[in-house]
């Protein structure tokens, strides 16, 4: 019996159109699946308890009583801040009236590399969506230049990252407490204390894994 | 000095206390300068298999000597006898007799916590009546049971208000009686209301302060499950460690604080001795979750501020000795990493770059959390400091954690001036409230 091969042609577009398929599912699950780094958990022994413990070790070093204006800091590790952020940033955003995540953005993660911060938040479209930052002092303001986006692990425009995310959007330029446009955010480097004592943040450096802050605490 | 007039002035005349450290104001005081400590195996019941199995018990406590007539009291529960105890003491103290005050004119104010579940028989009663098969407690055995077993003396006993219908029949007092159960901010609360009732002249003289005792299975179950007590695996006198790095949790007290307050004029009127002088006052909600203190301390500030806004002080400001204008804080510090943390945040966030001069101490070290009745235990201590030039210590604070930087005292009693005390107290539910006291002078 003679058996039916398909001709050269048509098993070369079969081949294209499967390998096609399969990039595509590969670059759907990279998406979904959002960055390595990006790993939210909440639950585990002591997993509170050590995410009050950073917060009382940022907060306590804030608001301490110092003796003169010199400069002081500490580094945080993003593993640091990443279980502060799954465990207590919740309740923080509870007692403040003034911050929210956007409507559907949860579980926002962060990684430290070289003089890049990168923020993963989960959308409302389950995927992650990730921004890169590069912080920069400029005069009274600590800006973070927008440098790259991406859905998951898949770099995409930085347009249309930026316009997948609430926070960004034309400033309204009275360079109050904050503000954010299409390709940065800033923030005051003057943190006023409930006291009346001003903080005055000095700089600000990211290293892989870490982020170093330096400050002053005005008299 | 005070630019109240004599009817707005609130003064104390009279303490009184029963605690685990004793059932007078001097052995309880001495205790509080040598850095005692009230805690031991709990013999109330079978602790064994509890995660904590120590508390701060008031021990050989004999309610009949406090009182006229035991036989009116006999049935009254452990919280009631505590309150008997230590407002004896304080009525002594003030030199009050039957017709040296007007009746309706002298009221009651308490913080007093619940009574004392009948347990033994509770549980006895829940068992009979209930339906394994079905898993609910059947009505019918249940009730059969509980007309058997359960006394309704000792229900009604159970009230919240039962201490202050001991206390008005003991001491024949028939004016404004009120009590409020805010947690453990509750006796702090009601000797500034009782502060505010007379002020606003409903009264010439009241009886305030606390009592509680919540050292039973449910109350040690309640907090060992909001993890809130010490599971400590040693000697019971070093788990109660405010301010310290190795902190784990408060340690269950129990016990009774009471003052006489009287209007100035009144205790003049009387020829009374006043003891210190009640400044301010001043209470807050967090409005935040129930179970966790609001996370930069801003509602202990806010009641902070208003108790120095009432006493005329500026929190901001240093005496011309150059002291800040408090001279001594009795913390709540209950020793769990939470309070003590976010305490110290709010006394910053109130005195600023003054903060680290202010001495302050938590006797919960030393005598556990009397819970309701902590408030009136801890302004009691600050008038004895006021009153005796020395500052009470905060006990087992051997390893200083490098977030809480503040003056506190650690572990010997100090020789301070201090005219100005102000003493603050915390609840579950997001209750503070802050009194502060000072030297008296005409």
């Amino acid at each position: 019996m003679e058996r039916t091969r398909p001709d050269g042609r048509r098993w070369t577009f079969r081949r294209i159109l499967f390998l096609g398929l399969f990039a595509l599912v590969l670059i759907v699950g990279v998406a979904l699946a959002g960055p390595l780094w990006w790993r939210f958990a909440s639950d585990g022994d002591g997993y509170e308890q050590q995410g009050f413990d950073i917060e009382q070790m940022v907060a306590s070093r804030l608001t301490r009583v110092r003796e003169s204006e010199a400069a002081w800091g500490f580094v945080i590790e993003d593993g640091s801040v990443n279980l502060w952020l799954a465990t207590r940033l919740v309740a923080w955003l509870e007692h403040d009236g003034d911050l929210t995540l956007p409507e559907g953005w949860t579980s926002p993660q962060v990684r430290f590399g070289s003089d890049l911060i990168q923020i993963g938040v989960r959308s409302p479209f389950s995927l992650i969506v990730v921004i890169d930052f590069r912080p920069r002092i400029r005069d009274e303001s600590v800006v973070f230049e927008l440098v790259g986006t991406s859905i998951g692990s898949v770099p995409v425009p930085l347009a249309i990252g930026a316009s997948m995310v609430p926070a960004f959007g034309p400033g309204d330029g009275d360079g109050g407490e904050g503000e954010a446009s299409m390709d940065r955010l800033s923030v005051p480097r003057l943190i006023k204390l409930a006291d009346g004592r001003r903080v005055w943040i000095e700089d600000v450096e990211v290293g892989s894994g870490e982020l170093g802050l330096r400050f002053r605490t005005l008299r | 000095m005070s630019q109240r007039s004599d009817d707005q002035r609130v003064v104390i005349t009279g303490m009184g206390w029963v605690t685990p450290l004793g059932h007078d104001l001097d052995t309880v005081w001495k205790q509080l300068m040598a850095s005692g400590s009230g805690m031991a195996p709990i013999t109330r019941f079978d602790a064994s298999t509890f995660p904590t199995k120590f508390a701060a018990e008031v021990r050989d406590f004999d309610v009949n000597q406090f009182v006229d007539d035991p036989s009116v009291h006999a049935h009254a529960g452990p919280n009631t006898q505590f309150a008997l105890g230590a407002a004896r003491q304080a009525w002594t103290q003030a030199g009050l007799t039957p017709g040296s005050f007007d009746p309706l004119r002298a009221g009651m104010y308490l913080g007093a916590g619940e009574g004392v579940l009948d347990f033994d028989n509770y549980v006895a009663v829940n068992l009979s009546g209930w339906n394994e098969e079905s898993r609910r407690v059947d009505g019918v055995p249940w009730v059969k049971k509980a007309l058997e077993m359960m006394e309704a003396v000792n229900e009604i006993e159970q009230e919240p208000n039962m201490p202050l219908a001991h206390l008005g029949r003991e001491f024949g007092l028939r004016g404004p009686a009120y009590n409020c159960l805010t947690a453990c901010a509750a006796s702090t609360q009601a000797i500034g209301e009782a502060t505010d009732i007379l002020r606003r002249g409903d009264a010439d003289m009241m009886l305030s302060g606390g009592t509680h005792t919540m050292i039973h299975p449910l109350g040690v179950t309640g907090f060992n499950r909001l993890t809130a007590l010490s599971e400590h695996d040693g000697d019971p006198t070093e788990a109660s460690k405010p301010f310290d790095r190795t902190r784990g949790g408060f340690v269950m007290g129990e016990g009774s604080g009471m003052v006489i307050l009287e209007t100035l004029k009144h205790a003049k009127a009387r020829g009374a001795t006043p003891l210190v002088e009640v400044r301010g006052y001043g209470s807050s909600c967090d409005a935040y979750r129930i179970t966790d203190i609001q996370p930069d301390g801003r509602g202990a500030a806010d009641a902070m501020h208003q108790a120095l806004t009432q006493a005329g002080i500026d929190p901001h400001t240093v005496g011309p000795d150059g002291r800040p204008a408090v001279h001594y804080i009795s913390a709540h510090g209950t020793g769990t990493k939470e309070n003590d943390s976010i305490e110290t945040r709010a006394i910053k966030r109130v005195f600023g770059d003054l903060a680290p001069a202010i001495p302050m101490s938590s006797i919960k070290s030393m005598m556990g959390h009397l819970i309701a009745a902590a408030g009136a235990v801890e302004l009691i201590t600050s008038a004895m400091a006021i009153r005796h030039g020395m500052i009470p210590p905060t006990r087992n604070l051997h390893h200083p954690d490098p977030d809480l930087d503040l003056d506190y005292v650690p572990n010997d009693a100090r020789v301070a001036t201090v005219d100005v005390a102000l003493s603050n107290n915390f609840g579950f539910g997001g209750q503070n409230d802050t009194l502060v006291i000072s030297r008296f002078e005409d």
